[in-house]
């Protein structure tokens, strides 16, 4: 069947001394699957004209090399991971409109296209709305209609998925199919293969590694306690309320999954569970009063204070320090190798392993985790699975927000923000049906 | 947060010579009272164009020990140099500081960044470049800031810090992580930016955005009034 559909990229890449083939008709939507760190988004990028490359990337028929960069423009659209980043603009109209002013097309013409854009993914008659005026899911389809505006024959997309909620995910998958059936194509990267279900085929990188076994070691026994919110009520902005009225409770040794779509609030619940900020309204009771909580951010590079896992870890013991024991603990989450490594050069799943250790050198009784499987591909989400069982088994009690069913398996219970208020409680399995 | 009124809606470039030309006739004419006035006129602004004022006395309240202590010290120096009226030396810097507040929630809480950027494109003729070069510094200035306040959070959550002011404790990494930040946010945006053909040539622009007759109208009498104060 391929044959007879019109070849569109044809690339032999040599990725970290490893060869690469990859072939993209169009009306395709192919798969590029590999662990974190293979270079997925190298590949992209190389595809887009934006970074060199070694070996050939051949663009209908000719070399990517010589085409002039207006001509990339034309044929080759790039999203990039995190499409809040490549925001330029603060209006709906002039974000999904700046490619086509680059091009130098009519006004007329642009009002038209970015019209049309829009339309496609939904979001028709948003031109003069304020991009940090909409939800996470409106703002990722911004992005889309950005890049589809100027209607490239291939559109490449990083690592995006694995921050959408499932719903918004599942539009996305939609849209990119549909524009592929228009004669064009997409080249999705991945690290998670549930994400790429719905492609055509999939271009395995190189395999995952296997699953480590986690047995974690925790520097100080665990205190159980149990946490209890009640009518939470906050906001950021006077009347935009976040939370109206949350309550959930926690057990010692428990694993509670907080889900809830992009901006549902999980974030800010979270921080109020662990006492990161106070409530307007409503009341949190621990059953040990003097119990240590710890919250784990979703961005691990806003939380280091050591400028390597061992040193983080030592920043947060201080005097009580015993190297003996961080090594240990970081071997217990399987990066020791990476103790003297510079944090900010590591694999973001380690960067998230490493400020686990770093909580667990405190011994928290209750610990707030924030997206965990943000960034993770398929080893690591998996490893932090066993990481998490073994916590709970300590007796810690662990509340985990996510969007991530996968991920969500893990957990004993799971509850479900929607409108500000805790909207479902129940078994994983029962969650993704009521979920969104 | 922007807010509409007819105040709010002026073109930047007309906002940028009110306050140019407010502060001019400031500097210029150095005494408490012209410094009162032109304070008068920069909240006549922030309350004409509808902003609001529990959040200007909210920043006012943030600046606060800058703007005693920088009084003070002038009040202070004036008075150890032998300067008539130190106190009134005193009041006049408090009246310039809080006169810029209030043109800095001005502007920034008035002003769409994309109406900046054409403005400066289509009134000042700035090349494209440089208007956009601009307001990005300022989407990464806000972006910062934000991130910041998320840091303060994370290193909260890891028991690091109690309260924020202990974050200076920590200077070095929490400096360390916004620079990371900056890093990987510029590379994304810088990314995006070429792939959607940015600095490829002559650009066209969809909307422009014009000196409306109100904007000629304050303009000219804003520099009219200048002009009169400073020749008096």
């Amino acid at each position: 069947m391929r044959s007879r559909l019109e070849r569109l990229l044809e690339a032999n890449l040599e990725v970290k001394n490893e060869q690469l083939s990859i072939e993209v008709c169009s009306g395709e939507v192919v798969g590029l699957y590999g662990p974190l760190g293979a270079g997925k988004s190298s590949i992209l990028r190389s595809l887009a004209g934006l970074t060199s490359y070694k070996g050939s990337v051949s663009l209908l028929g000719r070399e990517l090399r010589t085409y002039r960069r207006i001509e990339l423009v034309k044929l080759v659209g790039f999203i990039s991971e995190n499409p809040s980043t490549q925001f330029v603009a603060n209006r709906v109209g002039d974000e999904v409109a700046f490619t086509l002013e680059n091009l130098g097309l009519k006004p007329g013409e642009i009002k038209l296209k970015v019209s049309e854009a829009l339309k496609m993914v939904g979001l028709e008659g948003f031109e003069d709305r304020r991009i940090d005026e909409l939800s996470w899911g409106q703002r990722h389809r911004v992005a889309l209609a950005s890049i589809f505006v100027a209607k490239p024959k291939i559109l490449l997309v990083d690592d995006l998925f694995v921050y959408l909620d499932p719903p918004t995910r599942h539009v996305f998958s939609e849209v990119l199919r549909r524009y592929a059936s228009e004669g064009a194509s997409a080249v999705v990267a991945s690290g998670r293969r549930e994400f790429l279900k719905f492609v055509d085929r999939v271009v395995e990188l190189r395999p995952m590694e296997k699953e480590l076994k986690a047995q974690v070691k925790i520097a100080k026994p665990i205190a159980p306690c149990r946490l209890e919110a009640s009518n939470l009520f906050f906001s950021y902005e006077k009347d935009q309320p976040v939370l109206k009225g949350a309550s959930l409770s926690i057990n010692p040794g428990e694993i509670l999954a907080v889900m809830g779509r992009n901006g549902s609030g999980k974030t800010t619940l979270g921080k109020l569970m662990a006492k990161v900020l106070k409530p307007k309204a409503g009341s949190i009771r621990l059953s040990e009063a003097k119990a240590k909580l710890a919250y784990i951010s979703q961005n691990p590079d806003s939380q280091f204070i050591g400028k390597t896992p061992l040193e983080d870890i030592k920043a947060s013991l201080k005097k009580h320090f015993d190297e003996h024991l961080a090594l240990e603990v970081l071997g217990s989450l399987g990066i020791e190798a990476f103790a003297r490594e510079k944090v900010y050069g590591l694999d973001i799943g380690v960067k998230k392993l490493s400020l686990i250790a770093s909580m667990l050198a405190l011994s928290p009784s209750i610990a707030v985790i924030d997206e965990p499987t943000s960034g993770l591909d398929d080893f690591y989400v998996d490893h932090l699975s066993s990481v998490v069982k073994e916590l709970s088994k300590s007796g810690m009690a662990l509340a985990i927000l996510t969007h991530d069913l996968y991920f969500a398996k893990v957990s004993d219970r799971v509850v479900v923000l929607r409108n500000g208020v805790v909207s479902f409680e129940g078994a994983p399995q029962e969650v993704e049906e009521r979920l969104f | 947060m922007q807010t509409e009124s007819r105040f709010s809606r002026l073109d930047p470039l007309t906002k940028t010579i009110f306050i140019a030309v407010a502060i001019s006739i400031m500097t210029y004419k150095g005494t408490l009272n012209y410094a009162l006035y032109v304070y008068a006129f920069s909240l006549a602004l922030v309350l004409l164009s509808k902003l609001c004022l529990s959040r200007l006395l909210k920043i006012y309240l943030a600046f606060s020990p800058f703007i005693i202590g920088l009084s003070w010290f002038n009040a202070y120096i004036a008075s150890i140099t032998a300067v008539p009226n130190p106190i009134e030396v005193g009041f006049m810097v408090a009246a310039r500081i809080l006169s810029l507040i209030n043109f800095s929630v001005y502007f920034s809480l008035t002003t769409d960044p994309d109406d900046l950027v054409l403005s400066l494109i289509h009134n000042v003729r700035i090349p494209y470049q440089y208007a956009y070069a601009l307001s990005i510094a300022y989407l990464i200035l806000v972006k910062l800031l934000n991130y910041y306040v998320e840091v303060l959070h994370s290193l909260k959550g890891r028991l690091a810090i109690r309260w924020d002011f202990e974050a200076l404790k920590l200077i070095i990494p929490l400096t360390a992580s916004m620079l990371a930040y900056v890093s990987s946010y510029v590379d994304a945006l810088s990314a995006s930016m070429e792939a959607r053909g940015f600095g490829l040539g002559d650009r066209s622009y969809w909307r422009v955005v014009k000196f409306s007759k109100a904007d000629t109208t304050a303009s000219a009498l804003a520099l009219a009034v200048a002009t009169m104060v400073m020749l008096w």
